[in-house]
């Protein structure tokens, strides 16, 4: 009784993972903009406007990035907010479920989401944009883009827990465009200002946006791992202020 | 209790913190740093050299890829083309260039070469920014297409290969001694396809050609097999393209769904049935008048060596490449393609400038500019024959991040004095060539030293004794050379042999060696035929051989003069040494001392080639135990 | 130390695991810890399904409980009775560990509150918890369900909540009466063995709340233990065998329904008086005696009170023949809320403050 085994665990995983993702798709407002905005953006910005200049395979990448940052924050920020206020975060800690599923779940939408939002760009990127990559590289890409959601969990998780279900949204969105946009998630870095381009470095979205171009070779040039440990310092960073917060949440 | 655990857990957090943030700061300041900044550059600019890939090109004429605009301002920022229009606010950090007086192409896209040394070095000297290949080495696809994605400074032109070709056993092709797959029937057509595919082709190049054109006799692929390649090309996705020599087999190659040809044919100028079948397959043509006239003995290389700024920046190897000439002429030739060029142009055809360097008579990069003259005498305009060499090719072959000066392309381009819209020689008079947006260095060629690699020591070794490993199976095994290469028909064949021993030699039975047979055939201004082997694992690359003194073998033959070939020195196409070597019908050990042999330069040595010359019609030789010491 | 560590990185860990392997070591740390803490403290009798003695607990160096006791047995149900703001929901808190009281103990089937094993045998339904509004009946029930070892089946619980013909709505679409039923559906998922339910029939009509009422008799009959918090004492009237009366964070009253409602059985008489404060203080039939405003010198000598009774008419008798000058006389029936007043000692005296614990300890 004091432990469960790792077969109930799992099933407790997929269970919640799975309801979690029930509640999210049917909910229209969270779905359709999900879902929607990172193909009408890049079937309009990248294929329709955008001729030329591999910029369909560049933006493909750029979109990728501001598509699965999208799930990221909103899944987890307004996910957790709206679950703490409603009190069923609190049921959930007194009930038998392993708090890791609760997180799990999460992420696991997030994926979900992030590998249906990639699957869509790369649809339109090879029908209509005429993108061609090699199998390799579209793994790279893939897997890049949805290990490079976690420091973005992170951030939802830290606003989730210190906003309400109705600020969460707004401050979300207050982070995410502006962020999309200047670091070059929308229209290519290298477009922007000079002075633009610098404040670009100091977001995560930026570092994981060049990570992803590099598969392409059409990154800025700076080092790789200094995106990979901005993105870890990010993600340890919002995960030790999520902590804090969800300590004091308990202590309350 | 509780309070005191709470206040020690919560201690260590702050701390954990501020060293997280901290280095946050940290990696956020050296990745300012590290990033490529756009006035780092400017302040130590010089004429010749600007390290950066963000300037701006003011009061420039412009030919776009398609049209011609006056008075315009380009912006470059990180190796792309920022903007290009009137009277644009110039960024002050943005170094600029006065473009007065000059006009700024697209970086020039030769649409048919073969890569060979220093290829893509020459062609970007010449301002040729990207090159189609229409055949070489498979093995470099993956680097070309590396290459070509980065955005990085590079002093090479980038490379879109149709990688090996596709012909019949013993067709156009085979000739070069480069081992290459071949195709013999219909069924087998997809596979070999699927293979150039997952070799990396950017796309095929097909060849159907008998040599009726040029008085002989060479196997080509049948029609159904030219049918079945090129639907499987199109199932593919691969864009096909096919060479030809004649309207017959251009017709063919059109019906069969060819995307384009290599080369115009020249046996007949285009009818009217072939018009329309380009015009109904909406099929490109790659002129390659060029080597036509070459081929037609017509190729007036003095009128390009004249220019001084052409003159220049030749390096040795596109000099000898220009100054060499088909063995034999055939004059009809360029007048035909010519009259042909015209009318498929005339007919709305699309041409595309295509050097087919480096065939004798053409050079890279200096190649396309000949192309392009000859497209003016086609009747092309001069805005037309440049639309040829830049918007025109990318748009054929895909390629949607060149050929053009356009706002997020990128800054591929050549600034050349002069309108060459009015007069098309101005486009060697070239002031400047950006690759990604960085300037490239052109050095005059005349005064550069011959660059060569610092060879590796070369000790004494045993070079065969042809006991156990194989002949030709590798580039570095044993192969045939002979006066193909040139132009010439003599043929060679090698063999390995055994020879049962007797008496002496108990323990070692037997005893292998090479024989060579072949034919001396008249053709070449210089016939040969015989081996070659060379002397580094790589074909023709140089070793320092200078504490070698003697070259050692055991020979005999069909008695008579014959010549030992030796290849050394730093350029590639320099003539061997010759050493005139007498065999007999016996065994005989021969002891070539090295420094006596002259024009050997022994510090970069390349390769040794026994051959039978002139005086030979059918011969035969054997060779054994060959070493250096 | 190990464990406030292992609670606040938790989030951090959950991240970092990847593997099953990882999963099942951290739960052994969870089983580890709570065999350390069996060790430590002597199991309660049998039978006893919770006991909570002298627990306190505070927030913010304001103390919101004060020495707690109780005791549940099995088949018992236990009314937490107080009005808003008594401490009721942070004495179900301390009892499902969601905090660890500052003082006391607290132990569920003789462990530590808050492990799995206790966790595994508790059902609960909290005030405050709205569930996921797009998932279906059936499907918030499995995915609750999923939790337990050898949980209850879908259409039992669908039965024993009430809920039959609801299966397939959407929780959004539900009336306030439906909803509890479903949290009541999922508190039982895992056949509790001990059921906590927070304020059940709060916000609810009576109709509703007496057929929720059906539903929570019929599962305490089975033999399991119920804590429920209620401001209504008719609720805990109907439901429970012991009730524990808490009001400013104090255990005012404990006893049987019958005893309580007894006591609670109030009346108020408001009046101005020129009787002398002495003398109403140590009158027998006045419970509680609550001054409003003190004799003005200058002009009349009468107070404004009220009075608490548990005989009105008696206690009015008495006072008009006493004092002739009685005026604004008025009586009602005392609320709970007044009815918790009177029991305490204190008052409306301050709550403690932490600077007595901190003298305490």
């Amino acid at each position: 009784m004091n432990t469960l085994t790792v077969r109930h665990q799992w099933a407790i995983h997929c269970q919640e993972t799975w309801s979690e993702w029930l509640r999210l798709i049917r909910i229209p407002m969270f779905a359709l903009p999900t879902l929607l905005f990172p193909w009408m953006f890049y079937a309009f910005f990248g294929v329709m406007f955008g001729r030329g200049a591999g910029n369909a395979e560049y933006l493909m990448v750029s979109y990728g990035a501001f598509g699965v940052i999208g799930p990221a924050l909103f899944g987890f920020g307004v996910g957790v907010a709206s679950d703490r206020q409603q009190g069923l975060l609190q049921l959930k800690r007194v009930l038998p479920m392993p708090m890791s599923a609760y997180f799990i779940a999460k992420i696991g939408i997030c994926l979900m989401f992030s590998v249906l939002i990639l699957l869509g760009l790369a649809c339109i990127a090879v029908l209509m944009g005429g993108v061609r990559l090699e199998l390799g590289q579209w793994l790279l890409l893939m897997l890049i883009l949805l290990i490079g959601t976690l420091p973005f969990c992170a951030m939802g998780l830290f606003i989730g827990l210190h906003s309400n279900s109705q600020s969460a949204p707004a401050i979300i969105n207050l982070l995410y465009l502006p962020m999309a946009f200047l670091s070059g998630l929308w229209i290519p870095v290298f477009v922007l200002p000079v002075i633009l381009q610098k404040i670009a470095v100091v977001f995560p979205a930026y570092h994981l946006a060049q990570l992803a171009l590099s598969v392409i070779g059409k990154h800025q040039g700076q080092p790789l791992s200094g995106h990979v440990l901005i993105l870890l310092l990010y993600t340890g960073i919002f995960l030790l202020l999520a902590g804090l917060a969800w300590r004091r949440l308990r202590d309350r | 209790m509780s309070y005191e655990k709470k206040s020690r857990g919560l201690a260590v957090t702050p701390i954990l913190l501020v060293l997280l943030i901290a280095a946050l700061v940290g990696a956020i300041y050296f990745m300012l740093n590290s990033a490529p900044s756009a006035n780092d550059g400017a302040v130590t600019t010089t004429s010749d050299q600007l390290p950066d890939n963000s300037f701006s090109i003011n009061a420039v004429r412009v030919f776009d890829g398609q049209q011609v605009l006056e008075n315009q301002t380009v912006l470059v920022r990180d190796g792309l083309i920022a903007a290009v229009g009137q009277a644009l606010e110039i960024p002050a950090d943005l170094q600029s260039i006065d473009g007065a007086g000059k006009t700024l192409l697209p970086g020039l896209i030769d649409s048919h070469v073969h890569l060979f040394g220093t290829a893509r070095q020459d062609a970007l000297r010449f301002g040729v920014t990207t090159a189609i290949d229409l055949f070489s080495d498979q093995s470099k696809l993956s680097d070309y297409r590396a290459s070509r994605e980065q955005l990085g400074q590079q002093n090479v032109a980038d490379i879109y290969s149709a990688g090996s070709l596709i012909t019949a056993p013993g067709g156009h092709g085979t000739q070069f001694g480069i081992p290459i797959p071949t195709l013999s029937n219909a069924a087998d057509a997809d596979a070999f396809v699927a293979a150039r595919q997952a070799e990396g082709s950017d796309f095929i190049k097909v060849v159907y050609e008998n040599g009726s054109e040029y008085d002989g006799s060479i196997a080509t692929l049948d029609r159904a097999t030219l049918q079945a390649v090129l639907a499987a090309a199109r199932q593919r996705g691969l864009l096909s393209i096919v060479h030809v020599s004649t309207l017959e087999f251009a017709k063919h190659a059109l019906q069969a769904g060819a995307d384009g040809l290599a080369h115009v044919f020249s046996d007949l100028t285009a009818d009217q049935e072939l018009l329309d079948l380009a015009r109904q397959h909406n099929a490109f043509v790659i002129a390659t008048l060029a080597v036509q006239a070459s081929v037609a003995g017509q190729s007036q290389i003095d009128r390009w060596l004249a220019l001084p700024a052409v003159d220049q920046q030749l390096s040795q190897v596109q000099r000898n490449s220009l100054s060499s000439a088909f063995p034999n002429a055939y004059p009809d030739v360029i007048d035909t393609a010519l009259r042909s060029v015209a009318s498929l142009h005339a007919a709305g055809v699309r041409i595309l400038a295509g050097s087919d360097a480096p065939n004798p008579g053409t050079a890279h990069g200096i190649g396309l500019h000949q192309e392009l003259w000859w497209l003016t005498r086609a009747g092309l305009s001069p805005q037309q024959a440049l639309r040829a060499a830049t918007a025109d090719v990318a748009d054929v072959f895909g390629l949607s991040d060149r050929g053009r000066i356009a706002a997020g392309l990128r800054a591929d381009m050549v600034l050349v004095e002069g309108n060459p819209l009015n007069d098309i020689d101005a486009t060697v008079n070239i002031a400047g060539v950006w690759k990604n947006g960085y300037r490239i260095v052109r050095t005059n060629q005349l005064a550069a030293p011959v660059q060569t690699a610092a060879a590796e020591k070369y000790a004494a070794n045993l070079l065969a004794d042809f006991e156990s490993n194989d002949i030709g199976d590798s580039q570095s095994g044993w192969q045939v050379t002979t006066d193909q290469m040139l132009g010439g028909q003599s043929e060679a064949v090698l063999e390995k042999r055994v020879e049962e021993l007797s008496g002496n030699n108990a323990g070692d039975n037997a005893n292998g060696y090479l024989h060579v047979s072949g034919q001396i055939r008249s053709g070449s201004m210089f016939p040969w035929a015989g081996a070659i082997t060379f002397v580094a694992p790589e074909p023709m690359a140089p070793v320092d051989a200078s504490d070698i003194k003697v070259l050692r073998f055991r020979a005999r033959g069909q008695p008579g003069d014959y010549q030992l070939m030796v290849f050394s020195g730093g350029q590639d196409n320099t003539m061997p040494a010759l050493q005139q070597i007498t065999l007999g019908s016996d065994w005989q050990t021969h002891e070539i001392d090295l420094n006596k042999v002259g024009g050997v330069e022994l510090k970069r040595l390349k390769a040794f080639a026994w051959v039978a010359g002139s005086g030979h019609s059918e011969f035969v030789f054997d060779l054994d135990e060959v070493e250096l010491q | 130390m190990t464990l406030v560590m292992q609670d606040y990185l938790y989030p951090a860990l959950m991240w970092c695991c990847k593997k099953a392997e990882n999963w099942t070591s951290i739960t052994n740390v969870h089983a580890i810890m709570s065999q350390q803490q069996n060790l430590q403290t002597p199991s309660n009798p049998p039978g006893i399904l919770a006991e909570v003695s002298g627990v306190k607990h505070a927030f913010e160096r304001l103390a919101v409980l004060n020495d707690i006791s109780l005791s549940l047995k099995a088949g018992q149900v236990l009314a937490i009775l107080g009005p808003n703001g008594a401490g009721k929901t942070t004495l179900v808190n301390l009892m499902l560990g969601v905090y660890k009281p500052d003082a006391g103990h607290i132990q569920l089937f003789g462990q530590t509150p808050g492990v799995l094993a206790v966790r595994q045998r508790i059902g609960v339904m909290l005030q405050q918890a709205e569930l996921a509004d797009t998932l279906k009946v059936y499907e918030l029930i499995r995915q609750f369900s999923a939790y337990y070892q050898s949980p209850l089946s879908t259409p039992r619980l669908l039965e024993m909540a009430g809920l039959e013909g609801k299966a397939k709505t959407r929780y959004g679409k539900l009336s306030g009466g439906e909803k509890r039923r479903v949290q009541f559906a999922i508190a039982l998922a895992g056949e509790p063995d001990l059921l906590f339910l927070d304020e059940p029939t709060t916000g609810l009509d009576v109709q509703a709340r007496r057929s929720l009422w059906r539903n929570i008799r019929a599962y305490a009959q089975r033999g399991a233990g119920v804590i429920l918090t209620t401001h209504y004492l008719e609720e805990a009237d109907a439901l429970a065998d012991q009730i524990v009366v808490l009001n400013q964070g104090r255990m005012v009253a404990a006893g049987t329904p019958a005893q309580i409602k007894q006591r609670v059985s109030l009346k108020q008489v408001h009046c101005r008086t020129g009787l002398p404060v002495a003398e109403l203080e140590s009158h027998p039939l006045i419970e509680k005696l609550q001054i409003e405003t003190q004799p003005n010198a200058d002009q009349d000598k009468l107070i404004q009170c009220t009075l608490l009774t548990q005989n009105a008419e008696a206690l009015l008798r008495d006072l008009l023949q006493r004092d002739q000058a009685l005026t604004d006389l008025q009586v009602t029936g005392a609320g709970l809320e007044e009815a918790f007043l009177a029991l305490t000692e204190t008052g409306t005296s301050a709550a403690d403050t932490l600077t007595d614990k901190e003298q305490a300890a």
